[in-house]
């Protein structure tokens, strides 16, 4: 062995080791940060949807208090004419007893008049008949006789006058009124105290929403700063992969195939100070990530050496020094036949599975010429590429069949309809995927840059917890449902709001134990939203 | 075939035994981990909904006491527009009884003055005619001379009746117009508190009043308190689904531990 090319693999090794650890502190620090500014902005739309309905609240309420004071005003100008009237009506109970004794005292004198000229008139008429005396007397006479049976009615008129007015109700009317008013001030109170209630719950709700939207811009600033450190880190990753490891990459990975990119080895030193072609031939071997810091240039010799070529794949020398080569890993073309394929194998002489991490290394051939030139016979190994999976993903339920739809209740439920989410999905026959139906509360307080106004991903979708999604019922044809219910919340855990707009979405997730697939979310900013 | 055997010999299958148990042992404990992950925030879900619903109750209470309060102060202001409507047609009579007293002591007191002025004319040719005749009567004379004072007597009375008829006549107009005033705001309260004039039926559009306000809010608070109730049920229903199923996980997943444990303690026995 060699120490100087063992000490720069070291060196390499350590060094996209470090940059990669720092990568993955930084990404892990930054999926925390989204968690952080997710939950930091369900505050702040639940404190804003709690302070629009406080808002209501108050409004209403201050209608009532205002009603109510109006009633308030009116109840007490009512009791003080009652209380008038009642005051002038005692007067006249008084002033009517007092004219009907006085009318009987009148009358009573007129009557003694009467008796007077009674007395003179039957006086005249037995000694002075047919005199003018008696004609004066008799016309007095009649005269008195009318007037006495006049003072006589009168009197009895005003005993009637004032038994009427002493039967006027108008006591009962006052006391009523007094209790009427009591009723309609304690009414008052009642709703002044609920007007005052509802305005401390609507201060409440606004420092609330002020503390958690001051939160939310925190964690936005905190989020973005460590978005930020990743792009920073990967692009130092980039440039030390370049640089020391030969731009070895494994892209474009699918259901299928991947695509292993390097730059060729070129000899350190240009024509004319030596002429010879470095690599005879390269090789890249699939390593599981977990094994990648003991896998080692003997590892590779040997596997080389076996002649195990359904792990150690050959890629030829090319005529550009930047090699891309697609590879489809399910049909590697063998080696010995035409007709024959084989699944790539990793290097512990497993194949190529879903649910594991994979990395690969490049091992290339030194020529003889080359080898000689040095008096080193080692080959050479990179070290590990970036880390990857062929864990398949899921297809996302395409957004344009989303719909929320209003059906008849069932017989058991109260009459009316409800609303029921619908979607297609297609059938997968291998997998068991779960289809978690969420409702996304569009916001008017936050301005994120999707339709939602908050941060929300199939990876923040994931840890959605139970309670807040409801996962949809197949028919068996491609045709899902999901009811809308009581007790349906939005993904924050707040019940779905009278008037307010939601965004339907679907998360597509592995319903078995491995989780080998990636879950898919529809597209939340293509989906019709809908209200309650 | 002999190779198989020694290759594939017993204690590798006593491994790929082991093994298998160890992976379904993982594989329950994960089933019943998430399990318990649902149940966990299932519990909490159904902790505020408990929560919404108490608010919800609360909120029916105070929505039916403040409409017990006002469908008390609607009857009671009903009474009082009734009462009302009483009194003034008590104190209608009264005053109309009184107005036409007053008028009747007016056209009384005009008949007795001219009694009284014809008493004294009567009174004066008496006093004449004793003068040139002595024999009229000591005691006609003695009678005229009465009846003048009693007919005085009578117009001072009778005019002290008329002016108090007249007095009880206008605190009965004032008596009637404060009832009517006090009758109108009766009215008005009722009005305003239930949108409609008394005795009249409701109109079609309800205008805004303390009465539909408070009735809107009874309603609003019920159907809200009959929604909580509703939700609180599923999710106590989905809630007890989940801990069914954790329950039985939980089996599953202590017989399987139960069955790797004695596998282990017999595989490694000495």
């Amino acid at each position: 062995m060699n120490s100087y090319t063992d000490n720069l693999h070291a060196t390499v090794v350590n060094a996209l080791e470090m940059q990669n650890l720092e990568v993955k502190n930084l990404v892990a620090k930054a999926n925390a940060s989204l968690f952080s500014l997710y939950h930091d902005q369900g505050a702040t739309i639940t404190a804003g949807q709690k302070l629009v309905s406080a808002k209501a609240g108050l409004v209403f309420r201050q209608a009532v208090s205002n009603q109510a004071v109006t009633v308030s005003n009116i109840a007490n100008n009512q009791l003080a004419s009652a209380t008038q009237a009642n005051q002038y009506v005692k007067q006249s109970v008084t002033n009517a007893a007092v004219c009907a004794a006085n009318v009987q005292v009148a009358a009573n004198a007129i009557v003694r008049l009467a008796g007077d000229i009674g007395s003179i008139f039957s006086i005249i008429n037995a000694a002075d008949y047919g005199t003018q005396l008696y004609t004066y007397a008799t016309q007095l006479k009649q005269l008195i006789n009318d007037t006495a049976y006049a003072a006589e009615q009168a009197s009895q008129n005003a005993m009637q006058a004032s038994m009427l007015t002493s039967e006027v109700s108008s006591a009962t009317v006052w006391d009523k009124s007094k209790s009427t008013n009591a009723q309609a001030n304690n009414l008052l109170k009642l709703c002044s105290a609920d007007a005052g209630a509802a305005m401390q719950t609507v201060l409440n709700a606004q420092s609330t929403l002020a503390a958690a939207s001051a939160a939310e811009a925190l964690a936005g600033g905190a989020h973005l700063d460590s978005t930020t450190d990743v792009q920073a880190a990967q692009t130092a990753l980039g440039f030390a992969t370049v640089n020391l490891n030969n731009s070895l990459s494994v892209s474009d990975v699918d259901e299928s195939s991947f695509t292993v990119n390097f730059e060729q080895i070129q000899a350190p030193f240009k024509k004319p100070l030596t002429d010879i072609d470095p690599v005879s031939s390269y090789y890249f071997i699939l390593v599981k990530d977990s094994q990648k810091v003991t896998f080692s240039i003997t590892d590779a010799e040997n596997l080389l050496a076996q002649k195990s070529d359904h792990i150690i794949i050959n890629i030829p020398v090319g005529a550009k020094s930047h090699v891309s080569q697609r590879f489809n890993y399910r049909k590697m073309p063998s080696a010995t036949s035409t007709s024959k394929t084989f699944v790539l194998h990793d290097a512990d002489g497993e194949p190529i599975t879903a649910g594991t991490n994979y990395v690969v290394f490049l091992m290339a051939v030194y020529t003889d010429a080359y080898k000689k030139s040095i008096n080193n016979f080692d080959n050479f190994l990179s070290a590990a590429s970036n880390t990857f999976n062929i864990n398949p993903q899921f297809a996302a339920v395409a957004a344009d069949s989303i719909n929320v739809i209003k059906v008849k209740a069932s017989a058991e439920k109260q009459a009316g309809n409800v609303l029921q989410l619908e979607f297609r999905a297609a059938q997968n026959a291998t997998s068991k995927p779960e289809h978690r139906c969420l409702f996304l509360p569009v916001s008017t307080v936050l301005m994120h840059h999707n339709k939602a106004g908050f941060v929300f991903d199939a990876m923040i979708a994931e840890q959605v917890p139970a309670a807040n999604y409801t996962v949809a019922v197949a028919d068996g044809k491609g045709q899902y449902t999901a009811t809308i219910s009581e007790s349906t919340t939005d993904n924050f855990g707040n019940p779905l709001l009278t008037g307010s707009e939601y965004i339907p979405a679907v998360l597509t997730i592995d319903a078995d134990e491995d989780q080998n697939y990636r879950s898919a979310l529809s597209n939340i900013n293509t989906t019709k939203t809908f209200s309650i | 075939m002999l190779n198989n055997i020694q290759t594939k010999g017993i204690t590798a299958h006593k491994k790929t035994e082991l093994d298998k148990l160890t992976i379904d042992v993982i594989s329950a404990q994960q089933q019943v981990d998430q399990l318990q992950a649902i149940v966990n925030s299932l519990t909490g879900k159904a902790d505020s909904y408990q929560g919404f619903l108490a608010v919800a109750d609360s909120n029916k209470q105070q929505a039916l006491s403040n409409k017990q309060v006002l469908d008390t102060l609607v009857q009671s202001a009903l009474d009082l527009v009734n009462n009302s409507a009483i009194a003034i047609k008590e104190m209608g009579e009264a005053a109309s009884s009184t107005t036409n007293l007053a008028a009747e002591m007016k056209l009384l007191i005009d008949k007795l003055i001219y009694t009284a002025e014809v008493t004294n004319k009567l009174a004066n040719l008496v006093i004449r005619q004793k003068a040139l005749n002595p024999l009229i009567s000591d005691d006609l004379v003695s009678l005229v001379g009465t009846a003048g004072t009693d007919a005085n007597n009578a117009v001072a009375l009778t005019l002290v009746a008329l002016q108090s008829s007249f007095a009880a006549a206008a605190a009965h107009t004032e008596s009637a117009a404060a009832t009517k005033l006090s009758d109108k705001h009766a009215a008005a309260l009722y009005q305003t508190l239930t949108g409609m004039a008394p005795g009249k039926a409701a109109p079609k559009k309800e205008t805004a009043s303390l009465q539909s306000y408070l009735h809107t809010a009874y309603t609003n608070a019920l159907a809200a308190y009959k929604h909580s109730q509703a939700a609180l049920k599923n999710v106590t229903t989905q809630l007890n689904h989940a801990q069914a199923d954790l329950n039985k996980a939980q089996v599953k997943l202590k017989s399987l531990q139960a069955g790797l444990a004695a596998a282990n303690a017999a595989a490694l026995a000495q």
